[in-house]
């Protein structure tokens, strides 16, 4: 194929992609009984694509950080504190959140990225746990193991007379909420990966002694992307919080905000394919629609979870996204080998 | 609150027995860390199948405790043999490889156990029942006992590394793999070693706390924190270390837990640690 024949491929693709994306309530509405709710799900979808990319973001420079849900917290109760607390705007609320998350996020980057690999994946573990157990602990703020619940607020939107309440009825005008916001999200951290900041993490990544050698600011890249990462968890927890309107510290592993999900993130990361920017889209989209159809087995899913996760590490390390290169290595595998067999038996 | 000596001494009791436990499954996180340079994120999911398997025998057929604690660590180290083999030693220490791996393998765990052990309340029985009283303060039984087997398994487990030559060989991987290769030492083999004698470590704690606590499928993620949190107080890949460590993290727990609450107890061990990475890595016993 020509490079300009390749192009109309991509776009072309990325088109329906989009007119996919954004017709899918109608879609849904047309298709499926419990259309709602099957909105719900995309919903979380989005809200998981974003937090899973912010983790890929921090592994482009070389390090596995399992705080997401930690972060995710904070901005989530962040945004609903100060939305009832304070009666502010949804819509700053979430901002704030996501801003209070790069905060932290910033303020410990520096101390945390002092260690490297296990210990850094260690201390962002740990973190994520004191952040859990701070929100049961500050009752006084969060409302302890009750949780908080805030029914009566949602994002608004008034354009000259029309009214939209981003309301959990029909989910639609939340669906759409994210799918704009987590876009810009995506955009900005597509456009920072393949630009000369995406460069630097790369070598930091493959080389972090000798891109200081070069001049890297290994530290400050680090911490500028640790930042950024916490940033869009934080949102994700905003945008998680208006959207289920119900946030608990409890330590089952059911809370979103349990270590669980950080491991889930890693798993769609992985599963999706780690070395591409499409690799966390499709691992999310994927796996969070096989465990809707799995409700009824949903004792299993955990099982059927490990077992794919391993599976995936073992016989394809890039991940779904480079099925279709690794679909073309088996067909020739299996060809050569029918091939040997008849040899052999003639 | 009045807070008396008796309360005192009644909460350093406990934790050391806490720390006991937590002791045995720090020991084999911190050696497979040492030798294999893979953090096990399983390793509570073993902790947790070895408490499963006492209940197994001594609950449900009635076989003697102490002998279902030995039966269960035969039988968890051979598990250690055969995760060590089939999922850990062909990553060959890729980090995102084993993280992925090891946390695959605890969801598979938990999992099943849950699946084969219906949900519900269970416990061991007690080791040892009854308590005694010295100078005015009651003490169980069950805990001294529990904070005795786990110093002798440690005691024997550093005998071991110091006194016989698969204990030299190991402790040689685990300062220098390299060097250790240039002598002649199996790596694949103190791979294998260390991963069974971390496992049945781990099966010993599971019963000791099983004992103590219910048993949960879901107990071995908590107890998977606290092993993470000792040995990087006591310096990862330190025997002395991950003991000391254990015992300390004990004990702080129970009397922060006695002074401010329960809630503080977790947390600030916690921040502890976060506190020893950014300052002192190595901990208190490590060495580069």
């Amino acid at each position: 194929m020509t490079e300009r024949a390749q192009r109309i491929t991509k776009t072309s693709a990325f088109v329906v992609i989009l007119l996919l994306v954004l017709a899918l309530p109608w879609i849904l509405r047309g298709t499926v009984k419990a259309a709602p709710y099957w909105t719900h799900v995309f919903v979380l979808i989005g809200v998981f694509t974003l937090m899973t990319s912010s983790m890929r973001a921090i592994f482009r420079t070389g390090e596995v950080s399992l705080g997401t849900a930690g972060f995710m917290l904070v901005g989530g109760y962040a945004a609903a504190i100060l939305s009832i607390r304070l009666g502010l705007s949804p819509w700053l609320t979430m901002l704030l959140g996501g801003l209070l998350s790069a905060a932290i996020g910033g303020l410990l980057a520096y101390p945390f990225f002092r260690v490297k690999g296990v210990y850094f994946s260690i201390t962002t573990l740990l973190l994520g746990f004191v952040f859990l157990y701070l929100a049961g602990w500050m009752d006084w703020l969060t409302g302890g193991w009750q949780g908080l619940q805030f029914f009566n607020i949602t994002p608004e939107l008034t354009i000259g007379s029309l009214n939209v309440a981003f309301t959990t009825k029909t989910n639609i005008e939340y669906y759409y909420l994210v799918v704009v916001v987590v876009g810009i999200c995506l955009f900005v951290l597509y456009r920072m990966e393949r630009s000369r900041v995406g460069l630097v993490w790369k070598s930091i990544s493959e080389a972090d002694h000798l891109a200081q050698s070069v001049g890297v600011n290994v530290m400050g890249h680090k911490i500028f992307v640790f930042t950024v990462a916490c940033f869009f968890t934080g949102l994700a927890g905003g945008l998680y919080a208006f959207h289920v309107h119900a946030l608990s510290p409890t330590s089952t592993p059911a809370n979103v905000f349990h270590f669980f999900t950080s491991v889930y993130c890693l798993m769609y990361m992985v599963v999706g394919g780690v070395n591409s920017f499409y690799g966390p889209l499709v691992g999310t989209t994927l796996f969070m629609l096989l465990r809707e159809w799995g409700r009824s087995v949903s004792e299993y899913w955990p099982l059927v979870m490990g077992s794919i996760l391993i599976l995936i590490v073992f016989f394809m390390p890039k991940g779904l996204v480079g099925l279709p290169g690794y679909s073309r290595i088996w067909y020739e595998k299996l060809r050569g080998f029918l091939r040997r067999r008849a040899l052999s038996s003639e | 609150m009045d807070i008396t000596a008796q309360d005192a001494v009644q909460s350093i009791i406990n934790g050391l027995c806490m720390g006991g436990t937590y002791v045995l499954i720090g020991l084999g996180l911190t050696l497979i860390l040492g030798i294999m340079n893979i953090l096990q994120f399983a390793h509570g999911e073993v902790y947790m199948v070895g408490a499963f398997i006492v209940y197994l025998l001594c609950v449900l057929n009635g076989v003697n405790l102490y002998l279902a604690v030995v039966i269960s660590m035969i039988a968890t180290a051979v598990l250690g043999l055969i995760l060590e083999r089939v999922f850990l030693r062909p990553l060959k220490g890729v980090f995102l490889s084993y993280v992925c791996v090891t946390t695959g393998l605890s969801l598979i765990l938990q999992t099943a156990v849950m699946l084969v052990f219906s949900k519900g309340v269970k416990q061991l029985p007690s080791l040892w029942g009854g308590s005694f009283s010295v100078g005015g303060m009651f003490i169980s039984r069950e805990r001294v006992v529990a904070i005795v087997i786990a110093l002798l398994l440690t005691l024997a487990l550093y005998s071991f590394l110091k006194w016989t030559r698969y204990g030299l060989a190991m402790t040689a991987s685990a300062q220098h793999r390299e060097g250790a290769l240039m002598q002649g030492i199996n790596p694949n083999l103190m791979s294998a070693l260390v991963v069974a004698i971390g496992s049945g470590l781990a099966a010993v704690g599971g019963a000791l706390g099983g004992s103590i606590f219910n048993l949960d499928p879901y107990m071995g993620g908590l107890a998977f924190m606290k092993g993470v949190t000792l040995i990087v107080i006591g310096g990862l890949g330190s025997i002395p270390g991950a003991v000391v460590g254990g015992l300390f993290l004990g004990v702080a727990e129970s009397l922060l837990a006695l002074f401010f609450g329960s809630q503080m107890g977790i947390i600030l061990p916690l921040v502890l640690v976060i506190i020893f990475l950014l300052f002192r890595p190595k901990g208190l016993f490590g060495h580069d």
